[in-house]
């Protein structure tokens, strides 16, 4: 090995493309030592908890889903499960399936824009998705029409695919007649198949060599992927309540970024999201969704 | 525009907002690919890397304002752009988040943060049209995808985009949806609140809460009339005028005359 270089670099990078939201970030390196990576989140603050005070409880999906224009259903479903939990309401199932429908329907659109339009780019050494189409019209034009099944859902579920409608404390508004979703199945049925060739695709990407001994928290609710409802997990071994939420988990404000800074107790920094999701309840993917996983990470 | 052989440039830039009139551009899902043969996307963060510098033929705005830096940068934004749309309601009205300009945002920022000193933001959230010249408003909590494609493929041929100016009341007519205030005695905005939207909220069973804002000539009083008849009292009245364009005029003044 040649002797390590003691020059500090620092890359810097002012405003992070394809993200939601505005960041900046800043690596600095002492040779090839990482010293130091810092992420600034600069979104200006909305102060949604300061507004939602003296607000009617039924008030809180519609104004908190405004958080976030791409992900909605997820300020819209977590707003009716603090609500209905302090009213002491029980959905009835069929409630319930539907909300976890319309949840499946923000996941398709969202999670195929960022898979295929916001991430591959870079995995691939593209600008973007439409720099992408030049070259793979056929992939660009299979993720765009995936996204658009998982609107489909939302928009005859909730009404439209952005900032939904139709989705209540204790339920909806408008329960969907069978005809409107059985006319979903088809297009739903082609995107099954899709969704695994999305899989298939990702999978050959050329992924960092690199490991991290994470602690991941995610939901965990026995019998299903958990997706609108469930206790909190770690990898740790931490399950909890959600209500007990603030007992384990400390926010804090550091003065470079807007976003707060959330520790969990005894861990430290935690892992959210698919990855962490993935990891705790990987045993309760259907077997179609496990058999493809399986298949990907073999290749 | 331009019969040159280069083909104009669009940019999308964002303020304070929550991305979804962006992701509408995005939602074009039949469109994108063909709109992104007629025009460059020369300024697009949320969807490509790739930046190249103005002048812009067509910027579309999302956001509001409610940082210093920000009343700067609409200025820069402005200057490069020919045509400049502002999309959606943070944009043309202030948004939610503008309703900090009926409190004290001194009070608001220890509510969410632990040290205050930390944050820079202005006491009021304000739209585009505030503080440069505007040239085409599409309204909307979020915008119509549909709107945005129409406006976007009437400037790129030079004609003037086919807006709606009519109430809600004219597209529950037409999509042939009963009244939810005559027939089911639900309080609903649709009076007076700009249509573009296709009224989907009373097709399912509830009433508009305004999400486009107020139409052009909104008869507040009438509406709220009506509103007290059905038992809303003048909080209520206010709460409802007070969502995404709490800061739209005819909903900020209905609504201070009632709080």
């Amino acid at each position: 090995m040649s002797e390590p270089s003691s020059e500090t670099r620092e890359i810097r990078t002012d405003y992070l493309a394809r993200v939601e939201g505005e960041g900046a970030m800043l690596v600095r390196l002492k040779g090839d030592e990482l010293e130091e990576v810092q992420f600034k989140i600069f979104e200006p603050p909305r102060f949604f908890e300061a507004l939602l005070r003296g607000r009617q409880f039924s008030e809180a999906p519609d104004i908190t889903a405004r958080i976030c224009g791409i992900c909605p259903i997820a300020y819209m479903a977590s707003a009716c499960n603090a609500m209905e939990q302090v009213c002491g309401i029980e959905l009835p199932e069929g409630i319930r399936l539907l909300r976890r429908l319309i949840y499946c329907g923000e996941w398709i659109e969202s999670h195929t824009l960022h898979v295929a339009m916001l991430h591959a780019p870079d995995f691939l050494g593209y600008h973007g998705a439409v720099e992408l189409a030049r070259d793979r019209r056929d992939l660009v034009e299979l993720a765009l029409r995936l996204k658009k099944a998982g609107n489909e859902v939302m928009r005859v579920v909730g009404g439209r695919e952005v900032h939904p409608i139709n989705i209540r404390v204790g339920g909806v508004y408008r329960a969907p007649t069978k005809g409107e979703l059985r006319a979903l199945v088809p297009e739903l049925e082609w995107a099954r198949g899709a969704a695994l060739e999305l899989v298939r695709w990702t999978a050959g990407f050329d992924f960092p060599d690199y490991e991290h001994d994470y602690t991941f928290v995610a939901m965990r609710q026995p019998g299903e992927y958990p997706l609108e409802r469930g206790r909190l997990a770690s990898s740790a071994g931490l399950d909890i309540s959600v209500d007990e939420y603030e007992e384990h988990f400390t926010e804090t404000h550091v003065e470079r970024s807007n976003a707060l800074h959330s520790t969990l107790a005894g861990v430290g920094a935690y892992l959210v999201g698919p990855l962490a999701r993935y990891a705790l309840n990987a045993g309760e993917l259907s077997p179609l969704a496990r058999d493809a996983a399986r298949e990907a990470t073999r290749s | 525009m331009n019969a040159v052989a280069t083909k104009p440039k669009l940019a999308v830039w964002k303020f304070s907002s929550c991305d979804g009139c962006q992701l509408s551009l995005l939602d074009c899902e039949d469109e994108l690919l063909d709109l992104a043969e007629e025009l460059e996307i020369a300024y697009f963060l949320e969807a490509t890397s790739a930046v190249v510098d103005g002048p812009y033929d067509i910027s579309l705005v999302e956001g509001s304002v409610t940082t210093a830096h920000d009343v700067e940068r609409i200025r820069e934004v402005r200057e490069q752009s020919r045509i400049l749309v502002t999309i959606g309601a943070c944009a043309t009205a202030g948004g939610i988040q503008a309703l900090r300009n009926f409190a004290d945002v001194k009070e608001w920022i220890p509510v969410v943060y632990a040290t205050p000193e930390f944050i820079s933001t202005l006491a009021t959230s304000t739209p585009i049209a505030d503080h440069v010249h505007v040239d085409l408003e599409l309204r909307g909590c979020p915008i119509s995808k549909h709107q945005l494609v129409e406006t976007i493929l009437a400037l790129l041929h030079g004609r003037r985009p086919q807006l709606p100016t009519t109430s809600v009341c004219f597209e529950c007519k037409a999509r042939g949806t009963p009244c939810v205030m005559v027939a089911h005695g639900t309080p609903c905005l649709g009076p007076v609140t700009h249509a573009g939207c296709g009224a989907i909220c009373p097709a399912y069973n509830r009433g508009c809460y305004g999400c486009f804002g107020p139409m052009e000539s909104p008869n507040m009083d009438a509406l709220a009339t009506q509103w007290q008849e059905l038992g809303v009292d003048d909080a209520g009245i206010v709460r409802a005028l007070r969502t995404f364009n709490a800061n739209a005029e005819a909903f900020r003044e209905a609504s201070l005359e009632r709080a």
